[in-house]
This record gives structure tokens, sequence and C-alpha cells, in this order.
């Protein structure tokens, strides 16, 4: 049998074993899933979509001593305007729940912009309704003596003004140039969160059920973990296909309820420079191939899962200290942190996916950080391989860091 | 401790060839000087105390481990995994893939040995029918019992009916009855013309099963040929004897 059917019975193998738990699947659709929750819920709970409809089921009383607010408006809110004096009664109204809210706008409004609002929560939560009505009634009220819609629309929106921008005397980035060079991170992003943790799974967990050793005596070690790295990257070609689809069917739900969704840049706006895909291909292959050789590694040093679990967890937080720095990365390419995170095989995916992403890395710059990463990943891979050879020496114990680079 | 070999005679083409075999690990010297031949259709018992280099010894045929000098020699030429049909391996540590199926499990092993897919999966059924585990094809391997898991995984060695099968302790752990099966299907290799390398404590196995025997001590070989040599030589009536002898340090 050659090598290389032997390769592609260990991808099969390794990429059927993770696609067949169940877990593959629950944490795929789970994170999707929740965020779809979070911004359902939101969109449920937030009264300002519909607070004209809501009002109407409630009983609301409002006290105008300003003289601001309209009468048609209040009307339209099904709001019940009330002389000041019954104020205090009123009050006594929503604390003993006979009716729902009270708006108070008081006679120096106009100087001060303050007024009062009461609500009863005892059964549910009108605060956020009373509070939205109260601002409402008074915007459009102010608004109504501007004429049409559509100009009291304009007032409160501002317009939209189209920018064009000069940094250093050159023109500044508009939002629809990061979106495909960021592309490039979001991906890289995703595979980090979802997939490189099953390199790690996968040696690790090699190495604790004890089949390392009749493994190693079929394959040699390097088809073994070439083997385990591809199937990792088939498995997170299914995963970005299925979030795709996952988002897509969020967009049609999202549409089918009303909503909606636009994109904050006009898709013909969207430019492709050859040098910025190249780049960002380039770190997302070989940045994704440099982390799963490390997982692997990590998997067999240690002598359990949970261990080297534990000691990963470290690795996970370099890539994102370019984030921390975010300033200094988009803004200061030349400093010193932001060479040593362009450089450094660790940060240097997401650093310079970041500064590709933001228009500032040269091509010079990236051509060097990406040698610097592709023979940083080819290191990794041939010390993945020596652990996972010595990984049948030490089933109790971790592998010495020293024994990696003895002959 | 004087080196004694009864002498032979050698058929020629042996499976297995070993001369001069020295391994050093960390500095530490585990094998010295150990030299041995198998020949087809035979049962060889490699017997040692616990830590006596069994089986580096095995690991370093296999290429697992690289022999610091020597020749480790399977059908000719130097081990490499691209010649698995020929080997069939159940290594001391047990252990399988535990959360795949039992049959995915021996039809992977079985494509890594050479085997076609649907062949695989068809001997791996008829093995497992033969060993009372057919029922149990499609659960996963943690849900099967320890002697369970031993009876799969000497099904994945027998793969591909190799020519040569290295046993560590093959019967470590099983009742009567599944042990006698297990030494059945063994003997039936062993018929068919595969050498079994076979590692034991037990040295009844050894007297019912082993054609020819090393004793190694502290990575020496102490003592090698045939069972009625070896005990010619010490002067005792059975292998376990010989054995206490050369580890107590009395053999005469």
């Amino acid at each position: 049998m050659s090598k290389y059917q032997k390769l592609r019975t260990v991808i099969r193998h390794e990429f059927l074993t993770i696609i067949k738990q169940p877990s593959f699947w629950i944490s795929l659709v789970a994170f999707p899933l929740l965020a779809g929750i979070v911004v359902l819920i939101g969109s449920l709970t937030d009264s300002s979509k519909d607070v004209d409809t809501q009002s109407k089921d409630h009983s609301i009383a409002v006290i105008d001593s300003s003289g601001v607010i309209r009468s048609d408006i209040a009307s339209k809110y099904g709001l019940d305007i009330e002389p000041a004096t019954q104020q205090a009664r009123l009050e006594s109204d929503v604390r003993s729940g006979s009716i729902d809210g009270l708006i108070v706008y008081p006679g120096n409004l106009l100087d001060t912009g303050s007024y009062r609002l009461f609500a009863d929560d005892t059964d549910k939560n009108n605060s956020a309704l009373i509070k939205e009505l109260g601002r409402s009634a008074l915007q459009q009220s102010l608004l109504a003596p501007l004429g049409s819609s559509k100009t009291a629309g304009l007032a409160l929106s501002g317009g939209q003004a189209s920018v064009q921008s000069f940094k250093n005397g050159q023109d500044a980035r508009k939002p629809a140039q990061y979106v495909v060079p960021g592309a490039f991170l979001v991906l890289f992003y995703i595979i980090l969160v979802f997939s490189v943790g099953y390199a790690l799974t996968s040696v690790s967990e090699e190495k604790e059920n004890r089949s390392v050793e009749m493994v190693l005596s079929y394959l040699n070690p390097r088809t073994l973990i070439a083997g385990k790295l591809a199937a990792i990257i088939l498995v997170t070609l299914v995963q970005i296909v299925c979030i795709g689809i996952l988002a897509l069917i969020g967009y049609g739900i999202a549409r089918s309820m009303g909503n909606n969704v636009t994109l904050p840049f006009s898709l013909s706006d969207l430019t492709f420079v050859p040098a910025e895909i190249a780049l960002g291909a380039g770190f997302l292959v070989f940045g994704f191939i440099f982390y799963i050789g490390l997982m692997a590694t990590i998997g067999a040093i240690f002598p359990s899962a949970k261990e080297a679990s534990g000691f990963s967890t470290v690795f996970f937080l370099l890539p994102a200290i370019p984030f921390w720095g975010l300033d200094a990365v988009t803004d200061r390419p030349s400093s010193t942190f932001t060479q040593i995170l362009t450089y450094f095989p660790l940060s240097s995916p997401t650093t310079a996916l970041i500064r590709n992403a933001a228009g500032n890395l040269t091509v010079g710059q990236g051509i060097v950080s990406l040698l610097l990463l592709v023979a940083a990943s080819i290191a990794i891979i041939v010390i993945a391989s020596k652990a996972f050879q010595l990984g049948t020496l030490e089933y109790n114990r971790r592998i010495k860091l020293s024994a990696l680079f003895r002959r | 401790m004087a080196r004694k070999t009864t002498s032979e005679s050698r058929p020629p083409a042996p499976i297995v060839s070993v001369s001069g075999f020295s391994l050093s690990l960390g500095g530490k010297q585990i094998v010295q000087d150990l030299s041995f031949e198998i020949q087809p259709g035979e049962v060889f018992a490699l017997l040692g105390a616990n830590g006596s280099g069994k089986t580096s010894t095995i690991r370093s045929l296999l290429g697992i481990y690289t022999a610091t000098s020597g020749q480790l020699l399977i059908d000719g030429k130097r081990y490499t995994p691209d010649r698995s049909h020929l080997v069939g391996y159940l290594p001391e540590e047990r252990g399988l893939y535990v959360r795949s199926t039992v049959i995915d499990v021996m039809t992977y092993f079985g494509e890594l040995k050479g085997l076609d897919r649907a062949v695989a999966r068809g001997s791996s059924l008829a093995y497992l029918k033969r060993v009372g585990l057919k029922d149990k094809a499609n659960l996963t391997v943690k849900k099967l019992s320890g002697g369970q898991q031993q009876k799969v995984q000497l099904g994945v060695a027998i793969a591909n009916d190799p020519k040569l099968l290295i046993l560590d302790e093959p019967t470590k752990g099983l009742d009567p009855v599944n042990r006698k099966l297990l030494l059945d299907i063994v003997e039936e290799h062993r018929q068919k013309g595969a050498a079994v390398i076979y590692i034991t404590h037990l040295m009844e196995e050894v007297e019912r099963l082993a054609d020819r025997v090393l004793i190694i001590k502290d990575g020496r070989q102490v003592a090698y040929g045939t069972k009625a040599a070896i005990k010619k030589t010490y002067g005792m009536d059975t292998i376990e004897d010989v054995f206490v002898s050369i580890y107590s340090g009395d053999e005469s």
C-alpha cells in the first residue's frame, strides 16, 4: 500500500471520526443559534420597534404643563392628556396599578430638557415602553412644525454623508475597502475558535487511549500527522459551509419577519486588490497550519487530553494581542510593538491580517512575515511528528522539550 | 553473566533476522548485542523480566525506535510502515479508538495493512462472528469490556494474514475460554506459515506453544534455542525453572 493510499485512509478515518461525533454538530449549530436567539430576543424586547401598537394596550396618562406636546401626537400613541391638578391622583393610580404609567412634562421643559416618568412594573416591565413613549411624543411634537415626515426624518437622522477622508496625504480607506481583506481575518478567527482544538484532541486522545504504538507500527508518524491535519482542514471547510448556510437561513428568517437587514456598505464599492487577497489567503492558510501543528505538538507532549488542553489555553490568547493593541496596529504600523507582532509567528497571522485589512501592510513586509510563518509552520509540523513518535515512549509523563530537538 | 547459545540447524530465509542489535535511550543502555533469527511457521517465545528490553526490541524491530547499532530485518529488509502487510502487532499497551465503532476501527486498520476497504470490512465481520462479537460491530469501542477490546485488537493484528505476528502478553486479563480461543487462533496462523513472536510471563503457554525461546536479562541474551536444548543446557525440567534460575542468579 503506497504512502498516499495510507494518507487518504487516515484522512477519511480522522474526518469521519470528528464529524460523526454529536458534539461536533452541537458546537457547530449552538454558536450561530445562540447568536440568533440573542438577536431575536433583542428585537422582541425592543419596545421602540412597535411602540405605537404596544401603547394602545396600556393606560398611560400625560400631564403637559409645557404646552409642547401636540394633542394629535398624544392621541396617535393613545395617551390621555390630563390637567396638572390631577398629578397627585394619577401618581397614586400608577402606584396602585390602576393605570400603567404617567408622563409629566413640566412648564420649564424647554429650559431644562427634563421630564418625569412613573411606571407600574408589577406584572410586566412598563418602564421601557413609557420611556420610549415619552421620548417619541416629545420628539415628534417638536418636529411636527417642520412639515412632512420626510423632512422630520431627515432632521432626526442628520442625513447620510458621503465622506472622503485623507491620511498622510493619501485617500483613507472607505468601509467597503476593509471587507475583502477583512474577510480573511474573520475566517481565520472562525477557524481558530472552531477547528484548531481538534488537532489537540485528535493527537492527545490517540496517545491517551494507547492506540499510538499499534498505529505507528503500520504508519509513518509524518503520514499520520499529515492525515490528521488534512482531515481537520476538511472539517473546517464543512464548518465554514455550514456556518454560511446558517447565516443565510438567519438572513431569510429576519427578512420574513419584516426586519430590514442592510449591509453597512454597498456591494458595488467592494474592492479586490490582488496583493491583499494573496497575502490574506497566505496568512489564513499558513496561520491555520501553524496553529494546528502547534496544537498537535502540545497534544503529543502531554500524557492526557486534559493536561494538554489546559496548557494550550495560553496559545489561544496570543493571537488576540493585536486586538488589545488595535490602535497601534492600525495607526502606528512602524511602532516596535506592531513590528514584533507582525513577524512573531504566534501573533503574525492576526496582526498581518488586521494590517492587511487596514491597508498599512506593505507587500514587502507581508512577504517577509509570511515567509517566516511558512518556515515556522514547516518546523512545527516536523516537531509535531517527532513529539508524536516520542509519545509512544512516554504514556504517563510529559515529553521533555530537549528530546524534541535531539537527533 | 555467561551467554549460553544452543546451536541450531538454520533453514534459509528467516522471517526475522536480528544481528548485533544494541539500543541506547536517553543515555541508558537498553539492549546490548542481541542476535537471533525466527523461521516461518514457528512460535518464538521472547522472555525476560519487566524492563529487560523485550518491548524495546520489538519497537526497534518495527522501526518505532532506532537501533544504536546492529541489523534488524523482517523478510530480508529493514521494516518500514509501507511493509505493514507483513506484520500484525498486539502491543502490551492495549489501545483502540474508543469513540469509533468496532467495525470502523477494524476496517481502518485492515486498510492500513493493505486490504481493500470492502475486504477489510468483510473479514473483520467474519472475525467478529468467530469470536462472538458480531452483535457488537456497530457499538463504540468504549462500550466493550476489556476482554472484548482485547479480542478486537487481536483481530486487528491478524488482519491480512501477516507473515509475522508479534503478540505481547496476548492472554493477559482473559478468562480461560477466551484464552483458549485466542491460542487456537494463534495456532491456526502458525499452521498457515506465520511466524509468531510470543512475549509472556506465563511459562505454561511457553511450554505449550513455543518452538524456540530467547531469554534476555538486562538487555543481554542469556539463553537461546529450542526448549529442549535450553532445558538440557541448564539441566532443568522446565523453562520456568530455567527462567527462575537465570533471574535468581543461580543457573549452573
